[in-house]
């Protein structure tokens, strides 16, 4: 009697071993099952409560429409048939198969309880127990409905990532083509006219080569000052001084073709446009190629992560590639080694390019006195931590929270400058490592940080 | 004979010029401005109504740095200094919502996609300039050389 007093004071697990030694240890009641053998049937009559004893033992549900759905799995010490057997339906739930060679052992409905020194009734010793049961199997279900919705969000995105490849490979390849026909014949006129320029009206081959390699590079704000002045210096309609201003052709230049021949000046606006066109054409090519290519990347699959990755040898070569942009800024590197992670050089490079061509743009586009670029290297007890901060103006705290998304660009002296993807390139790779992105920013001081996760194979599919 | 202006409005300078070379044969009779921004067009706008010049169309690009084109020809729409000047709205994001929004709120009188046709981008702002000429009260005869004239027929037949 000590012994069962004992046993029904202390907390309910310690009780388990009371009630195998109780009710489960009769070798009449026992049951022995080779691996796949069915022990019982959804919707069949069941009046026993089972305990596995050894082995493992698969509970599964028909599903509606055919097929059925794992429900849970037992194994030593666990039980089967709680429900069926405590709420008097006697009707099995699931289907149970033994996975490979198993023991249970059994009560039946009749079988009468044995006082435990506290608790009379079967419902009552076994409560925790089947409570208990349940929860495990519940989290069980939770699990697998949680991994099937993973494993579905990755296939669709992995499906729209191909369809997406494959879409963009096709129109990458016609879109090259053509593109490759405009840039060659616009070569060809450029080179062909130019010569024939040089041969027939050798004092306009300056302006024609102006507009083709300078481009456009007075705005109609600047052109529209200096027009008056053209206007009263040359003599020349309001129209003609306004397109004169925007040649941007040196005032020397101009006096020089104005003294040998007034009709100079309306021709130097005909040979400076010719060559701006042109130079449109070349620009609006590489464009085109650009933005070919920036489609072509947003949909690539991903390419093979090995593990020993350094991510500081990833920033070296980054900044490597970006040497001559980086000339005309003070570059400030803080790098503290950092563990290694699983990734892909190409992938993480692209990253840095990124960000950092980001920043000289913008430095570079506001002319911002002392550019500074900094980059800095930490890592954490579980991640590597990447900064990237420069001293330009700062984004426009209404396009902050959205400067991830698609088509978010600015554009710099009268040109687009990219397709407005780099950013959500840069964070669907940065997400791809199970690592995260954020922008900070304000008037001369622009951060972005972004940490990466390391140790374990963190790559989702 | 006063040169009422056009304003072509695009933040990039190959579009800007391309628009530009396309109405060039309006210039003898209309002064073409090029504007890169918004403010900018504000600013030329806001000069020739100081020194009482006519403003007849304003050619205007969608998607720009600054200020979006439509948030510009609403917030134009408001001031009746400029509510009889023509608005056309080149394009190269049509969605179905921006376009019921410019014509409803900006009063938008055409809108025009990108890449446009030359032939169909002047006859349209002929149209334009056309019905701003025969209701501005100026004389319309010295413009009738680029004047379209179907266009011109109908407005002197809404006359009488």
């Amino acid at each position: 009697m000590t012994k069962l007093n004992q046993h029904s004071s202390s907390s309910y697990p310690s009780n388990l071993q009371w009630l195998v030694e109780t009710y489960f240890s009769d070798p009449q009641k026992c049951i022995r099952l080779k691996p796949g053998e069915i022990l019982i049937r959804e919707g069949e009559l069941n009046e026993r409560l089972f305990l596995v004893l050894s082995g493992v033992l698969m509970g599964y549900m028909k599903m509606p429409g055919g097929g059925q759905m794992e429900a849970f799995r037992v194994m030593h010490h666990r039980f089967v048939g709680g429900p069926s057997f405590f709420s008097k339906s006697f009707t099995s739930l699931n289907t149970v198969v033994a996975q490979e060679e198993s023991v249970v052992a059994y009560i039946t409905q009749d079988q009468k309880p044995v006082f435990d020194g506290v608790h009379h009734s079967l419902e009552e010793q076994f409560m925790p127990f089947m409570v208990a049961e349940l929860i495990h199997r519940q989290h069980r279900i939770h699990k697998i409905g949680l991994e099937k919705e993973k494993a579905l969000k990755a296939l669709l995105r992995s499906e729209k990532m191909a369809s997406l490849g494959q879409i963009s490979a096709g129109i990458a390849h016609e879109l090259n083509n053509a593109v490759a026909v405009v840039k060659r014949n616009s070569d060809w006129l450029c080179s062909n006219f130019a010569r024939i320029l040089q041969e027939n009206y050798p004092d306009q081959s300056a302006s024609f080569q102006m507009g083709m390699q300078e481009g456009r590079k007075i705005s109609s704000r600047e052109a529209r000052q200096k027009t008056i002045d053209i206007q009263n210096r040359f003599g020349v309609s309001r129209d003609m001084a306004f397109k004169i201003a925007r040649t941007g052709v040196p005032d020397d230049q101009l006096k020089a073709l104005a003294d040998a021949d007034p009709g100079r000046l309306e021709q130097l606006i005909f040979f400076w446009e010719m060559g701006a066109t042109l130079n449109d054409v070349l620009v609006a090519s590489n464009h085109a190629v650009h933005v070919v290519k920036t489609i072509k990347e947003l949909g690539a699959q991903r390419s093979e992560r090995k593990p020993g990755m350094d991510v500081v040898e990833c920033l070296d070569e980054a900044v490597t590639l970006l040497a001559s942009p980086l000339r005309k800024v003070t570059l400030d590197m803080l790098m503290a080694p950092l563990p290694p992670i699983v990734g892909n050089k190409g992938e993480l490079v692209q990253v840095f390019i990124n960000l950092m061509q980001n920043a000289c743009e913008c430095m570079a586009s506001a002319h911002t006195p002392n550019p500074t670029l900094q980059i800095q290297s930490v890592a954490s007890d579980a991640e590597i931590i990447i900064t990237i901060r420069d001293n330009g103006p700062g984004v426009d705290p209404r396009l902050l929270p959205r400067i991830f998304e698609p088509a978010i660009t600015s554009k710099t002296g009268g040109r687009t400058v990219g397709l407005g993807l780099g950013l959500t390139i840069v964070e669907r790779l940065v997400d791809s490592y199970g690592g995260s992105i954020r922008a900070e920013s304000q008037p001369g001081d622009t951060v972005f940080t972004i940490r990466i996760p390391f140790g374990g194979d963190h790559a989702k599919a | 004979m006063q040169k009422p202006s056009i304003l072509i409005v695009d933040d990039q300078r190959d579009v800007l010029t391309s628009v530009r070379k396309d109405l060039q044969s309006l210039q003898d009779f209309f002064v073409l401005e090029e504007c890169e921004s918004a403010a900018e067009a504000v600013e030329i706008l806001e000069q020739l109504d100081a020194q009482g010049e006519l403003a007849a169309l304003i050619v205007c690009d969608h998607i720009m740095a600054d200020q979006n084109g439509v948030d510009f020809l609403i917030e134009l729409n408001k001031d009746p200094r400029f509510k009889s000047v023509k608005k056309l709205l080149l394009t190269g994001l049509a969605t179905h919502q921006d376009a019921i929004a410019a014509i409803n709120m900006a009063n938008i009188d055409r809108y025009i996609e990108k890449p446009w046709d030359p032939g169909d981008l002047l006859h349209n702002v002929k149209i334009l300039v056309t019905q701003y000429i025969l209701r501005s009260g100026v004389d319309y005869q010295p413009y009738l050389p680029v004047l379209d004239q179907d266009t011109v027929y109908q407005e002197l037949q809404n006359r009488t």
